[in-house]
């Protein structure tokens, strides 16, 4: 019971009362969990310029749509789904452009070699061993790094679930991480 | 009883990788300092609007070393708003703008402020001296309200 309370101190239970009204709780909210919305934006190949536009419209769209999410812990995957839409909307209408336009599309390219110059031995080493996960564990790890610790719950509901098991994926990806780790650079 | 969820999924070893994890691409891909306060300016609304996206930012030619940027926002196919903005020596900013349909009601939203912009019959509205700072706009149809994201002037 403890654990389960503890559980929903967090993210969910900062949404609920923000449904209820408390536009302290939202703001709270925002600052928790932009991160992970900027990283699903940043995920979809976004300009750092657009990311930015698409995660307030996520957060615009939260205000208007705050009704429909009767579960708290549907927030994350919610706020997942919601911000990678807003993504494939900018690419859809860019790619409609392309053909006027002079820019290139507006796509990020991943950490060059400058880029990876700046980490420590420990950081570079990991990101060797994520370089060699498939796409979509990369994306999933990546968001689950950046849901806040004490929603395992909002966690399981938006990666999960919607894959039709709850655990084995985001197991399978970590335990890949773990392996990769471990035998990867020796 | 306790269900599947209530647990952690993860063992230290787990939680150790998601930290570093966390680490990594916070190291390579930093969130912009000002986004989180952008939006929680942008969301300080009441419900009951719909969402007019930025969809396209240029910058400008620049005349005596002023900066100038145009920003277009549109909401579906009904609504749309286009700012101009030039950014003086002192930092305030004069907005030229272009909003439709004409006859809607627009509202300029600051950190400290709520104001009425007025608007000519066919859309036209100018701000001649806005502080820096972040602002949104709000657009009052005869049949909705439509918020912009907020932007820096």
């Amino acid at each position: 019971m403890n654990i389960g309370d503890r559980t929903f101190a967090g993210a969910a239970a900062l949404f609920a009362a923000a449904r209820d009204g408390d536009r302290r709780a939202f703001h709270e909210l925002v600052a928790v969990l932009s991160p992970l919305l900027w990283h699903v934006a940043r995920s979809q190949g976004l300009d750092r310029e657009t990311s930015q536009d698409v995660v307030q419209t996520a957060w615009l769209s939260l205000v208007r749509d705050m009704r429909q999410i009767r579960n708290p812990l549907a927030l994350a995957g919610w706020l997942i789904t919601t911000t990678k839409r807003e993504c494939w909307r900018v690419r859809d209408r860019r790619r409609a452009e392309v053909l006027t336009a002079v820019e290139p599309d507006g796509a990020d390219p991943a950490p060059g070699p400058e880029d990876l110059a700046g980490l420590d031995d420990q950081k570079r080493r990991l990101w060797a061993a994520v370089a060699l996960l498939d796409e979509r564990c990369r994306e999933l790890l990546r968001y689950v790094a950046f849901i806040p610790r004490p929603d395992y719950a909002m966690i399981a509901d938006a990666l999960d679930m919607k894959h039709g098991s709850v655990g084995p994926t985001r197991k399978r990806c970590l335990d890949k991480l773990h392996a990769e780790l471990r035998g990867g650079g020796s | 009883m306790t269900s599947p969820f209530d647990t952690s999924p993860f063992d230290a070893e787990d939680l150790r990788v998601l930290d570093e994890l966390r680490d990594l691409h916070t190291a390579l891909d930093p969130m912009p300092p000002g986004l989180v306060e952008c939006a929680q300016f942008a969301v300080d609304l009441d419900e009951g609007f719909d969402i007019a996206r930025i969809e396209r930012t240029e910058e400008l030619a620049v005349t005596r070393g002023e900066s100038a940027r145009q920003i277009t926002f549109e909401c579906g196919d009904d609504v749309a708003l286009m700012v101009q903005l030039q950014v003086h020596d002192d930092g305030h900013v004069r907005i030229d703008g272009w909003l439709t349909p004409p006859g809607s009601e627009l509202e300029l939203r600051t950190a400290t402020s709520t104001t009425p912009v007025d608007t000519s019959p066919q859309g036209r509205f100018v701000i001649d001296d806005a502080a820096p700072g972040l602002v949104q706009f709000v657009v009052r149809t005869a049949g909705a309200t439509v918020a912009t994201p907020a932007i820096v002037l």
